[in-house]
């Protein structure tokens, strides 16, 4: 479209200091819109380094990899950005690592139904070294941005933990579905979830000594190697006693109380 | 590939949306300056104008096939960058904007080009700063009664009071 005036010299100057009354302005902006010679005749009014420094802007913004899904959920209900990033690219916290979690817990479950007194045992002794193995993959050497982590100016400890608690959640909750929806014993339900809370947290504790793979390792295989000798020697499921909780409680704490002071041997 | 730069609006955002950085480059300087200067008029703020500029053009990068053809790229370009100047205003993320794809030149616009000194400036002149801000907000930069109160700070309510007696003072002056 094609109109009879245009933005002359004198009008474009008033126009881009702010000069003019908002009638004059008015018709400007309206004409803009129409015509791309009078557009282009603005365009010295902005300086070229502002309009450089927003394009560079755009480019970072345009190019930036697109976040998970995951990611975009965190952000959403809350999470900071860069706190969502770094749960977002967790190993374990990838749709096919939690696929495998919930199938070894699954399996775990049904194992219930087959016999009467192991059966049980077997999902109170799978069960807690879930979360384990998703936290030693969290962080540490399993992590493919490893080394990113390493130089990166943030506190691994606090990286561990921030990704420890998630994945934790995480397991928690799969470990849930699958009692609530197959096991017939609702006591079983809760009985792992303080030996799984101090399994994780020393395996945690350790990884500021060793590399947290060999301590998850280490960990998992003296829980289960324990669950196995006490069942064969006393043939039930007294493990998950109360004395057992209560112990599970005092490794939690204990851990907790490593990790705080060793917070800086994490590497 | 230097041809872009003699390349209509309309073609290069159709491009746009096949991906091509260097038809976003030659729009980006095109309609960069002129929605600076007009995003400044409502927005002393540099820092907020620049922001609403950024996001202006992330949001054209990433919704270019979205639009349809009609009408100027201006003016499309416009309705999404008052948009996400007042996302930048609020100061919270910017939310999906459905219907900005509908802004083009309005009747009232089309009257405006070239009227500045005639019976409708005058009378356009004569309201008081309240209502003018209001007319501008709602018919030149088609904001909704909602998004011209947010830009202004004033409540929904008052912006529909407020038109409805520019319209009435305009009424008057012009018959």
């Amino acid at each position: 479209m094609s109109t009879a005036w245009h933005i002359d010299e004198d009008l474009s100057r008033d126009y881009t200091q702010g000069r003019i009354d908002a009638v004059l302005a008015s018709s400007v902006e309206a004409h803009l819109l129409v015509c791309a010679a009078c557009r282009q005749s603005l365009v010295p009014a902005v300086p070229r380094a502002r309009l450089d420094r927003v394009w560079d802007d755009i480019v970072a913004v345009v190019d930036a990899p697109a976040p998970r899904p995951l990611e975009r959920l965190l952000c959403h209900m809350g999470v900071r950005e860069h706190t969502a990033r770094l749960l977002g690219v967790t190993p374990s916290l990838r749709l096919g690592w939690i696929a495998a979690s919930a199938l070894a817990l699954l399996f775990a479950v049904l194992a219930t139904g087959e016999t009467t007194r192991f059966g049980m045992l077997v999902f109170l002794a799978v069960a807690p070294t879930v979360p384990v193995a998703g936290v030693v993959m969290a962080f540490g050497r399993a992590d493919p941005a490893h080394e990113l982590a390493l130089a990166a100016p943030y506190s691994i400890v606090r990286l561990a933990l921030i990704r420890a608690t998630a994945v934790l959640g995480v397991c928690v909750a799969l470990a849930l579905v699958t009692g609530l929806a197959l096991l017939n014993d609702r006591g079983a339900l809760a009985a792992w979830l303080l030996p799984a809370l101090a399994l994780t947290s020393l395996t945690l504790a350790l990884s500021s000594w060793f590399e947290p793979l060999y301590a998850g390792a280490a960990i998992s295989g003296l829980w289960l190697s324990g669950v196995a000798g006490t069942a064969l020697q006393s043939g039930d499921s007294a493990l998950f006693g109360s004395a057992v909780q209560l112990l599970s409680l005092a490794v939690a704490a204990a851990s907790s109380f490593l990790i705080f002071v060793r917070r800086k041997e994490f590497s | 590939m230097s041809d872009h730069e003699s390349w209509t609006d309309s073609r290069l955002l159709k491009v746009v949306a096949e991906g091509d950085r260097r038809a976003f480059e030659v729009l980006y300087a095109r309609h960069a300056p002129w929605l600076v200067l007009r995003l400044t008029r409502r927005c002393a703020d540099a820092g907020v104008v620049d922001d609403a500029v950024q996001d202006t053009f992330v949001a054209v990068w990433r919704t270019a096939h979205k639009w349809q053809g009609k009408g100027e790229v201006a003016a499309w370009i416009w309705g999404i960058g008052i948009r996400r100047l007042l996302d930048q205003l609020r100061g919270r993320s910017p939310a999906i904007i459905k219907d900005h794809e509908d802004v083009v030149v309005s009747a009232e616009e089309q009257v405006l080009l070239g009227i500045e000194y005639g019976e409708l400036g005058t009378a356009l002149n004569r309201l008081s700063p309240e209502l003018r801000a209001v007319v501008q907000a709602t018919v030149l930069d088609g904001l909704t009664s909602r998004e011209a109160g947010k830009l202004l700070g004033i409540p929904t309510g008052t912006v529909k009071t407020r038109m409805m007696r520019a319209r009435g003072l305009l009424r008057e002056e012009l018959a």
